[in-house]
This record gives structure tokens, C-alpha cells and sequence, in this order.
């Protein structure tokens, strides 16, 4: 991620606001290497919730179906 | 409605079959075959085609991601629980992804199992019960 330099203070002593400009496929990349390989990929999850990512799916699937 | 379809089993360790074996049994009579490994799955799944496969993730050889790989690439209206120790969310949203019907932690309680089991027996197209 490259956002711009610094922001140049204003002659009146403020910071000006600068443009930050995010790569979107550069942010998908770090987020899929964090699920990979951060404990968030370790993360251990009790039923309630296993059973709420299935019944997701299920409920996506049957939509499609229709 | 009692489920009278063919289940097939799939866990190294043959105390854990016995044990599931014993809870899928109050899902109604269904009849229950049995595997140790991935190469034993895929060839009485291939031989079996059975309505509903319990399978575990952590096995010796083949993986159980894999073997849900296998069996969904022999079919894949193939209805797979995985039911494992092993609830880590890599491997969770990888099953999710290749399609099993559901993902059930070993340390639930076997009411909520057989609860589980039902929902997703009685949700298929495939459910053998008249």
C-alpha cells in the first residue's frame, strides 16, 4: 500500500487532508494471505457458529434454486 | 419420518464409529457401513452409494478434505457431514467451499447431533424416507 506522501501542513499551521488511495486487488490479497495464515485462519469456532455458516450457504443455495 | 437410507462411516478410530454409529441410529434403522481410510471410503462410496457420509477430517493417508474432494467429484449431489474434532476456520470454511452439507464438532452433544443429522436428512433431495 503506497498512500501519499505526508501531508504538507497549510501555511496556517492545519494539516490538509490528502488523498489515500488504496489498491482494492492489493487489499483482497492481504486479507485471503491473513485468512491463510493469521490466527484468524486458527481460530477455532464452537457449533453455534459452524452451524450458522452452513445455514447460510443452505439458505443461498436454495434462493438459487428458485 | 424415520431414516431408513444407507449411511457410510468414515473415522480411523473404530470406538468413534461404534459411538456414531450408535447416535445415527436414532435417526431411524438406517443401514450403516464403515471405513478406516480415504481409499476405503471412495470404494464403498463408489460401491455404496450411500444417502449420507459421516466423515472425519483428521485421518492417517488421505485427509478428510480430500476424501470430500473424491466423493463429491464421484457425485456431487453426495450429502457429506464432516463430523471432527478439529474446528480450526481454514479448514471449516474449506469444507464449506468444496460442499459439504454440514460441519459437526465430535464434542457435541449427541442429541444435538441426531438433531443436526435430521435437518439435513430431511432438507435433501436425496432422502430415501418415504
Amino acid at each position: 500500500m503506497k498512500p501519499d506522501p505526508d501531508p504538507a501542513p497549510a501555511p496556517d499551521g492545519r494539516l490538509q487532508i490528502s488523498e489515500v488511495r488504496y489498491s482494492l486487488a492489493e487489499l483482497l490479497r492481504e486479507i485471503e494471505v491473513e485468512r491463510r495464515e493469521s490466527s484468524f485462519a486458527m481460530e477455532t469456532l464452537d457449533q453455534v457458529e459452524i452451524q450458522k455458516m452452513f445455514a447460510n450457504r443452505r439458505r443461498r443455495d436454495a434462493r438459487n434454486k428458485k | 419420518m424415520p431414516f431408513t437410507g444407507k449411511i457410510l462411516l468414515v473415522d480411523d478410530e473404530a470406538h468413534i464409529r461404534k459411538y456414531v454409529g450408535l447416535v445415527v441410529r436414532g435417526l431411524g434403522a438406517p443401514v450403516i457401513f464403515e471405513a478406516s481410510s480415504g481409499e476405503q471410503a471412495l470404494a464403498l462410496y463408489a460401491q455404496e452409494s450411500p444417502d449420507l457420509v459421516l466423515l472425519d477430517v483428521n485421518l492417517p493417508g488421505m485427509t478428510g478434505v480430500q476424501i470430500l474432494s473424491g466423493i463429491l467429484a464421484q457425485d456431487p449431489d453426495a450429502l457429506v457431514v464432516m463430523l471432527t474434532s478439529l474446528a480450526n476456520r481454514q479448514t471449516i470454511e474449506e469444507c464449506l467451499r468444496l460442499g459439504a452439507a454440514s460441519y459437526i464438532r465430535k464434542d457435541t452433544p449427541k442429541e444435538a447431533i441426531l438433531a443436526e443429522l435430521s435437518a439435513i436428512v430431511s432438507d435433501s433431495p436425496n432422502d430415501p424416507a418415504p
